[in-house]
């Protein structure tokens, strides 16, 4: 078992566990998923003196394993390899990491707390009550804030292809500055959808899954659960079975009891579907549905001067002076062998791309969109999520899009790859992107990925109008919390992991 | 999932097609790369089964039908020049129908996860890295097949 040898104290996985006929623990809670929902309920609760037991249906990467290539990353680290889409008029990359640790692993480091004005919305129109109000988020990102180190990325590691972002944005008047990160000591090499190859990112299985181990936790990997059972009344069995990854092995059921609850952190996507298949959803029918998340597109613009991408934080820089308009931006340097399939051209004309990637420049519009879509499981078994944005989303990301291409100019690109379907391939000036407004509003006409998931088991008194409580607790099972970003009534319009922290930490200290 | 051979042909024409000539300075093809043959192989192993069923299709039709659809000629691609096959890839990505112009895409995406990834690659263009090392899959998929 020399493998069984680089895992953690505490953490099983497949290989540790496939000649065995069957897994039972027990524990005062048991936790579904590793990321920044279940790891901050393990930190809080193994803190106070409880028993936990943590399933992760993903497998534990070492850092030592992190490769350099985007298939290693996307193979090992993100769910369904990278190739989990929304399904509409477009089919939209739906970003999500699936392994110890979650998306913490391989997002970019970037720590927002909720907008004060969007609070405000949230106690308006969905009644957040006190124990819920702006200052009790607040003190726990103030917490979080020391413990994972959050701080504004330095200039040294910066790189030209975030202060070019900071000169756009300050030629055309909008507020920008260098995005607060999780990290200590990172180098900027530009690695972190890969996995941080020198363990910089202060992401869960570096932080708090570590501190839940020392602390009595134990973690099932590679554990995919099934079912949240009823005992008495109360959810108190988790269902589950071993499958390796990433080769789909089936390895031994597992049981797992929770003495006092079970909590479910298994992301916006997999959580309704647990709950679904838990027979839960049937007094609101709101499991699964509103759906909401970021859609973001990007440019590439190509200067004279070499920006070198991959010498640069991942995303450095950033401007939410839009954010009311529903608009954020932010580099986004890709590695080349994910760049490359956004370079224009096809055979010579896309190798010149690929020899000129040392001068391209690659920045992102992310819409707070409206669209709601839903998950569910088809008569297959399979996970499928709708999703489809409306005029007013596309008519923002237009909007998004010409503004950054100004930036882009006025930092001094020489041109501009707009990716959109009806524009030419190459822009030499801001103004020919106002051609975006004589295209119609079909969202296939873009290139675009989507990130942070929200809302598809959002929180509210009336049991007939939502799934959880305020606590996070699930109406229809007492004993079962949601502490992920399902339970938002909305998206955020900035990156949620820090919010996550914040929900979960909030709910789990009323358990502890 | 494993592919029969001659898809395994067809999936490395159209990597050929979509980086044409290759980075300037380097010799090989994409499908003569150890990256790009060990992706082919772990890519089907490993994906999403559904998802790779569907990538299986669209190799047939892009394989076979883009010289019909890029310029009226009922051969397979790898029947026209190695130009051609390029500019017949481009000429579908322009297509008014979405699932058309998304089919080159697709093995832009997958292509370039393969051959851009591999070091001599990333050393062509300049990018430099310490700890340039073989991917384990490629090493796996080499030991195993």
């Amino acid at each position: 078992m020399a493998e069984a040898k680089r895992i953690p104290d505490g953490m099983q996985v497949f290989s540790m566990v496939s000649g065995q006929a069957r897994i039972e623990d027990e524990a005062d809670f048991v936790i579904i998923g590793s990321g920044a929902g279940g790891a901050t309920a393990a930190r809080v609760l193994t803190d106070a003196g409880h028993s936990v037991i943590l399933v992760e249906e993903g497998p534990y990467v070492p850092v030592k394993e992190r490769g350099y290539d985007v298939w290693t990353g996307f193979r090992s680290s993100w769910r369904d390899c990278g190739f989990q889409v929304a399904e509409g008029r477009l089919f939209l990359p739906i970003i999500q990491g699936m392994g110890v640790g979650g998306t913490t692993t391989m997002n970019g480091a970037i720590c927002h707390r909720i907008k004060p004005e969007l609070h405000a919305e949230w106690v308006r129109d969905h009644k957040l009550p006190e124990n819920l109000s702006f200052e009790e988020f607040s003190r726990i990102y103030d917490r979080v804030d020391q413990e994972l180190q959050i701080a504004p990325a330095p200039e040294e590691v910066l790189g030209r292809h975030n202060t070019l972002l900071r000169d756009g944005l300050e030629a055309i008047g909008f507020s920008h500055n260098p995005i607060r990160r999780n990290v200590v000591g990172c180098e900027g090499s530009s690695r972190c959808i890969q996995g941080c190859p020198t363990a910089a990112k202060q992401s869960m299985d570096q932080t708090y899954l570590p501190f839940s181990l020392r602390k009595g936790a134990r973690l099932y990997a590679e554990c995919r659960v099934s079912k949240i059972v009823r005992v008495n009344g109360r959810a108190g069995l988790v269902e589950a079975q071993f499958v390796s990854s990433p080769d789909r092995v089936k390895g031994p059921k597992a049981t797992f009891r929770a003495r006092r609850a079970v909590l479910l952190a298994a992301s916006a996507i997999q959580t309704p579907l647990l709950l679904a298949a838990s027979g839960i959803g049937k007094e609101s029918g709101l499991v699964g549905q509103r759906f909401q998340c970021h859609p973001g597109i990007s440019l590439l613009g190509e200067f004279e001067e070499p920006v070198r991408m991959w010498e640069s934080v991942t995303q450095g820089y950033e401007s939410t002076h839009l954010w009311t308009d529903r608009l954020k931006f932010e580099t986004v340097s890709i590695p080349l062998d994910n760049a490359a399939a956004r370079f224009d051209g096809y055979g010579k004309k896309l190798m010149q791309n690929v020899e000129r990637v040392g001068h391209l420049a690659c920045w992102g519009v992310h819409v707070r969109s409206e669209a709601h879509g839903r998950v569910y499981r088809d008569f297959t078994g399979r996970t499928r999520i709708k999703y489809d944005m409306t005029d007013g989303d596309v008519i923002r990301l237009k909007r998004g899009l010409k503004l950054m291409a100004k930036m882009l100019f006025a930092a001094g690109a020489k041109s501009v790859s707009p990716g959109v379907h009806g524009l030419p391939k190459r822009m030499e000036h801001p103004d020919q992107m106002e051609a975006l407004d004589q295209l119609d509003n079909s969202p296939n006409r873009y290139h675009g990925i989507a990130s942070h998931m929200f809302g598809t088991a959002v929180m509210g008194a009336d049991r007939k109008r939502s799934v959880v409580g305020f606590d996070g607790q699930v109406h229809e099972m007492p004993g079962l919390y949601v502490l992920d970003s399902s339970a938002f009534p909305t998206n955020l319009g900035v990156n949620p992991q820090n919010s996550i922290i914040a929900w979960s930490w909030l709910c789990s200290e009323k358990l502890a | 999932m494993k592919l029969f051979s001659f898809e395994r042909r067809w999936i490395l024409t159209v990597f050929d097609a979509t980086f044409s000539g290759g980075v300037a300075t380097l010799p090989w093809k994409a499908s003569e790369m150890r990256t790009t043959q060990a992706f082919v192989t772990d890519v089907f192993r490993v994906g999403p089964p559904i998802t790779m069923l569907g990538m299986r299709a669209a190799i047939w039709l892009v394989y076979l039908f883009t010289p019909l659809l890029a310029y009226a000629l009922p051969v397979p691609l790898g029947m026209l020049s190695e130009e051609r096959r390029s500019s017949a890839l481009e000429k579908l990505s322009m297509s008014n129908i979405y699932a058309l112009r998304e089919l080159p895409t697709l093995f832009k995406m997958m292509g370039s996860m393969a051959y851009c990834s591999s070091a001599e690659v990333q050393r062509a263009v300049g990018i430099e890295r310490p700890d340039f090392r073989v991917p384990n899959w490629v090493e796996e998929t080499e030991r195993h097949g």
